[in-house]
């Protein structure tokens, strides 16, 4: 068995890749099974999504543990405690990393090898064909199928079988002409083997819950505005950038910012708090002057 | 750093003289471009720290998320059906203890119920007409994103007509996606005559504010409608949650208004309504509307809703922003 492990945040489209290879493996024979799973989280969330591809039908369900094959989308999430792409890696697990560096960069990470790292841009693969960043989806997935030794025709069927049908046939087209963009990317890298032994699964003894009552059990938080010490600074794919001599210190973009990621300087000007500030875009679409540009994040 | 958008004010004409302060901070894991957060986080600048928001299961219930929280004053979280209950059990709570002389008249709060529509439309509105029907003094705040959000867009009964989500997809036989119309809560809550209720739109910060200031020297029910621009579940890109909200009411869809002891006013009338498929047009929900064929006779339907309702107005109130 194959087992493929996708790490994004809510929104990069993840499920949608994890799918993607299913069905492009379905496509290719296989018995398939995929499953997303998200936290009780939102867009920009850390989020994971499984895929099994086997030859014999497919017992096990839920997380995967030891990957083989572990894709991820955004590079931020390596820090993410929430998020944690390596656990269960071992020397013969193999990752495809969505990122600005090199590879080599990159290691070493966790017990990877260094020759099973690879690492391309797809986000500026998928701006450049679909001018759209969902369309990551359809990069990762299918680079993820060829990893695993499947075909092109096998991945473009996985990526129209999964692509929404409302999606306008400009957009389809689009898609599938990132798909090839994406599989000719991957095609120098080595095709990932089935390994031969299984470990066998380790047995772990379940912990019983003792009952507490509700006083003692529910959550309560006796802090005020502690919410600052979980930053979302790393949901952004793009930052907003004041100009500041563009500005005419209107408010608009202060008032409408959501997250009051925006505050006021003594001066009206608008300070975005980086460390928390999303990445919506609202600030820059929003103001009149063009004050703020939106600029790919660089981490 | 100032105070709350002073509440000795009536009333505010500028942008400007909404608060600096933020009583609903970042860090929580609500979407980036939230437009239901947006809303929240104006009204809680009339609302000051001295509140108690009830939560009803949803969306918002992220925001305070153990051990995280992002207000200045308290949240309790409650089952989708009882946010209205659990508001009158803490103010009961509050008036009991400040009768016995337990709690000072300056700590007391505000109580204030954060409820989704599926809460609001569907599930808990039972709990609400009661605490309506008893005179309860307090807020109610729905941010209508209108479907069930937290689990994956189901629709629910605040939907319109038009808009597709997880449970009411396009097919053979539901062309149009959702069938049903949206369900007039504004008018249902009227019907019980509370203090105040209101529409608010979070691209109108002006007229949001100047109903929240309002609402404060009301005692009774001050129940408000947020439109509420969802990025994740109408599908457009979050900057456009703002344009959204915009065209909502220019195109006549959305109707800012208020009733005060049950008589409406509507608070902004544009002079003339653009065309309902400017809101529609853009959002992934209704895309089925326009490809891979134009859908005319839902989009007429659509657009006569809207001429039909408005064919009742007759108030000609200017600019608000
Ligand atoms: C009685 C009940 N049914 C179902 C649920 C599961 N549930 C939790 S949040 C939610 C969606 C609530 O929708 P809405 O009130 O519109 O808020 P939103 O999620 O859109 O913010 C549902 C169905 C629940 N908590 N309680
Ligand atoms: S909206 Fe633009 S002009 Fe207005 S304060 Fe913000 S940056 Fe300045
Ligand atoms: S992009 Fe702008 S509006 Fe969005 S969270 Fe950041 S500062 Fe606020
Ligand atoms: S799903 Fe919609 S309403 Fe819910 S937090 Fe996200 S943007 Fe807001
Ligand atoms: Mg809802």
């Amino acid at each position: 068995m194959l087992r493929i492990r996708f790490h994004g945040r809510g929104g990069q489209g993840m499920k949608t890749a994890s799918r993607i290879l299913g069905s492009a493996g379905f496509h290719a024979g296989w018995i398939v099974q995929d499953s997303p799973v998200y936290g009780a989280e939102r867009r920009g969330a850390p989020m994971s999504a499984f895929t099994r591809l086997a030859r014999e039908p497919i017992r096990e369900r839920g997380v995967i543990a030891s990957p083989d094959l572990v894709v991820i989308a955004d590079e931020t999430l390596l820090a993410d405690l929430a998020a944690q792409p390596l656990l269960g890696c071992d020397t013969r697990s193999t990752v495809l990393m969505n990122t600005r560096k090199q590879s080599a960069e990159l290691s070493p990470l966790g017990a990877v090898s260094r020759e099973a790292i690879f690492a391309a841009d797809f986000t500026a693969l998928a701006l450049e064909t679909t001018q759209s960043l969902a369309s990551l989806s359809v990069a990762l997935g299918v680079a993820a199928a060829r990893l695993l030794g499947l075909s092109l025709s096998e991945a473009l069927a996985g990526v129209t079988d999964e692509l929404s049908p409302h999606l306008s046939a400009e957009r389809q087209a689009k898609n599938v002409a990132l798909a090839q963009v994406a599989y000719a990317r991957a095609e120098g890298w080595p095709i990932i083997q089935e390994r031969q032994t299984t470990d066998s699964p380790t047995l772990v003894t379940l912990v019983e819950v003792a009952f507490d009552p509700p006083t003692v059990a529910a959550p309560s938080i006796y802090a005020i505005s502690n919410s600052p010490e979980r930053k979302t600074g790393n949901w952004r794919q793009f930052r907003p950038v004041l100009h500041a001599e563009l500005c005419t210190r209107c408010w608009i973009c202060f008032v409408r910012c959501p997250e009051a990621a925006i505050a006021l300087d003594a001066h009206d000007y608008p300070v975005v708090d980086y460390d928390q500030c999303k990445g919506c875009l609202l600030c820059v679409h929003e103001c009149p002057t063009h004050a703020f540009t939106a600029e790919q994040e660089v981490r | 750093m100032t105070s709350p958008t002073s509440p000795e004010l009536e009333s505010i004409q500028t942008l400007k003289q909404i608060a600096r302060e933020e009583f609903i901070l970042p860090g929580t894991s609500i979407c980036g471009g939230c437009g239901g957060l947006e809303a929240l986080r104006l009204a809680a600048k009339v609302l000051g720290p001295q509140t108690v928001f009830v939560n009803a299961a949803g969306c918002f219930t992220l925001l305070a998320t153990f051990p995280y929280t992002p207000f200045k004053g308290s949240w309790l979280y409650t089952t989708m059906a009882s946010a209205a209950a659990g508001a009158q059990g803490v103010r009961d709570a509050l008036d009991v203890l400040m009768a016995r002389g337990k709690l000072p008249a300056k700590d007391d709060v505000e109580v204030v119920v954060v409820a989704g529509d599926g809460s609001t439309y569907d599930i808990g509105l039972s709990a609400t007409s009661g605490a309506i029907f008893r005179g309860l003094n307090f807020w109610y705040f729905c941010y209508d994103n209108e479907s069930y959000g937290n689990t994956g867009m189901q629709m629910s009964s605040s939907t319109p007509y038009g808009a597709r989500t997880a449970t009411t997809p396009v097919g053979i036989h539901s062309q149009a996606g959702t069938e049903h119309g949206k369900k007039d809560m504004f008018e249902i809550w009227r019907a019980h005559r509370p203090a105040y209720v209101a529409t608010v739109s979070p691209r109108f910060p002006i007229d949001l504010t100047n109903k929240f200031l309002k609402a404060k020297t009301l005692r009774g029910a001050k129940l408000f409608l947020a439109h509420a621009p969802c990025p994740t579940g109408w599908l457009y890109d979050p900057e456009r949650t703002a344009d959204y909200a915009r065209l909502a009411v220019e195109t006549g869809m959305f109707a800012l208004k208020e009733a005060v002891d049950g008589v409406v006013t509507h608070t902004y009338v544009p002079r003339r309504h653009r065309p309902v498929e400017e809101y529609l047009q853009g959002q992934g929900r209704y895309r089925h509307l326009f490809e891979p064929t134009r859908n005319d006779a839902a989009l007429r339907q659509i657009q006569d809703q809207v001429d039909r309702y408005w064919a009742g107005v007759h108030e000609t109130t200017g600019a608000a922003r």
